[in-house]
């Protein structure tokens, strides 16, 4: 096994799953600084794996040399954040005039792709901007400012529909992998 | 399920290599028609979908051709079974010799009009990627544009429906029945998910990395971001960095070997 593919071994590995993590730490009665430690981490790892499992990939098809990977990470992650701050502050104003709920949790769907789509498509340097942590980025700061931009009634609703949105997906994920077994039996992956 | 096959074919296909974008060859009239990746054992794989025909896999052939240098590159021969589709692509560069065979099922609809037949290398070849924009008329899609027999006329959308209806609605069974019984949900759903693959008749859905990139990943990190206190996050900013991305990117990237480093051109 050459560096780079190891490499990107490394990265699909790298990101362990904040679910199991918090749910085998509630049973245990883990510190609360080390279940804080442990969810920041994985929100942040997915982010930084991803973005290490593409220069990786780049790398194995022979066309990256180490300096250029380590130029690309720092470009995807500082484009991330920087994206992330710019859809964050555009949309910090907004809310703060909206007061309807549903408009509110209307505009909040917005932001993920808003966030992760033009920071991937931003390049510099034939590196594109890491839209996972663009999302991140906007995310960490839009929950941090919702008690000065939202009111309490949308920072509800928009609390309820996000959860509702992340038990579906994160379920589906789960069901759709167990139904991948086939088709890998088959080798048709 | 996709959307039903009309309009004509100009020459349209992506061909991917190891992720790098290797050949282009115009468009599709409404979307990309596939996106046909280059295995590192030389294979062409295609997401298998209703309406790719051998069009598709000539397209690549002549277009990994043309990037390769290759001096002769083409489909070998195609020919349709009762309801599967197979090419073998041939190609012949001036470093290397490949061929490739691919085997596609043909949707029941498309599947019963057509006989057991083989399409010969004139018929395919009508297909040139390097040439203008013009209408191709394949065996199988021409076949298929017939309303009557289009995949995903009609019944395609309502399949989708009944598939988001059938996995929300396993979600929330098995879910439901996890917490009843103490188990772990993610392992459960796997479980329940791994059996109802082996059962037969029933629609797999693909999951493509385009589809967790850009479907799933956003909305579950932004979810997840805008639950995390920023406060507890900064006060130990230190531990998460170093072992997110700090650690791994000191760790790998400065230490990347030079000689390792040096034999990546």
């Amino acid at each position: 096994m050459s560096f780079p593919v190891a490499f990107a071994l490394g990265a699909v590995v790298a990101p362990p799953d904040a679910i199991a993590a918090t749910a085998i730490a509630r049973r245990v009665g883990l510190p609360r600084r080390l279940v804080t430690i442990l969810e920041g981490e994985s929100l942040v790892n997915d982010a930084t794996a991803i973005t290490c499992l593409r220069i990786a990939i780049a790398a194995i098809a022979g066309t990256v040399t180490a300096a250029q990977a380590t130029v690309g990470f720092l470009i995807a992650a500082l484009g991330g954040v920087v994206v992330g701050l710019v859809v964050a502050l555009i949309v910090i104003p907004i809310r703060v005039r909206v007061t309807q709920p549903v408009f509110d949790t209307a505009i909040s769907l917005l932001v993920p792709l808003a966030a992760y789509l033009p920071a991937e498509l931003l390049s510099i340097a034939g590196f594109h901007g890491s839209g996972v942590i663009a999302v991140v980025t906007a995310g960490l700061i839009l929950g941090h400012k919702s008690p000065v931009i939202q009111s309490g009634q949308s920072r509800l609703s928009e609390r309820v529909n996000w959860a509702t949105i992340q038990f579906l997906l994160e379920n589906t994920v789960f069901l759709m992998i167990g139904l991948q077994a086939r088709r890998i039996d088959r080798g048709q992956l | 399920m996709l959307s039903p096959v009309t309009g004509s074919i100009k020459n349209s296909i992506l061909v991917e290599e190891r992720g790098q974008r290797i050949g282009h060859g115009g468009t599709w009239q409404a979307r990309q028609i596939g996106v046909v990746r280059v295995q590192p054992d030389r294979h062409l794989t295609l997401p298998v979908t209703e309406d790719h025909g051998s069009l598709v896999v000539a397209a690549a052939a002549s277009l990994l051709g043309r990037w390769r240098r290759a001096a002769r590159c083409g489909v070998r021969s195609a020919s349709q079974r009762a309801a599967e589709y197979v090419a073998v692509v041939e190609c012949r560069g001036l470093a290397s010799t490949w061929s490739s065979r691919h085997e596609m099922r043909l949707p029941p609809a498309c599947s019963t009009a057509a006989d057991s037949r083989s399409f010969t290398s004139a018929e395919v070849s009508k297909v040139d990627p390097s040439g203008s924009p013009k209408a191709v008329t394949d065996p199988i899609l021409t076949h298929c544009r017939d309303p009557r027999h289009a995949p995903g006329w009609k019944h395609g959308n309502v399949t989708v429906a009944i598939s988001i209806l059938a996995l929300v609605a396993t979600v929330l069974a098995v879910t439901a029945l996890a917490n009843r019984i103490r188990f772990s949900a993610p392992l459960l759903l796997m479980l329940v998910g791994i059996g109802l693959s082996f059962l037969p008749r029933i629609p797999i859905p693909e999951l493509s990395s385009e589809l967790v990139l850009i479907g799933f990943l956003p909305p579950l990190l932004y979810a997840a971001a805008i639950r995390t206190s920023v406060i507890d996050f900064r006060a130990n900013r230190r531990s998460i960095a170093q072992l997110s991305g700090a650690a791994r990117r000191r760790h790998c990237l400065g230490r990347w070997p030079d000689h390792l480093a040096a034999s990546c051109p």
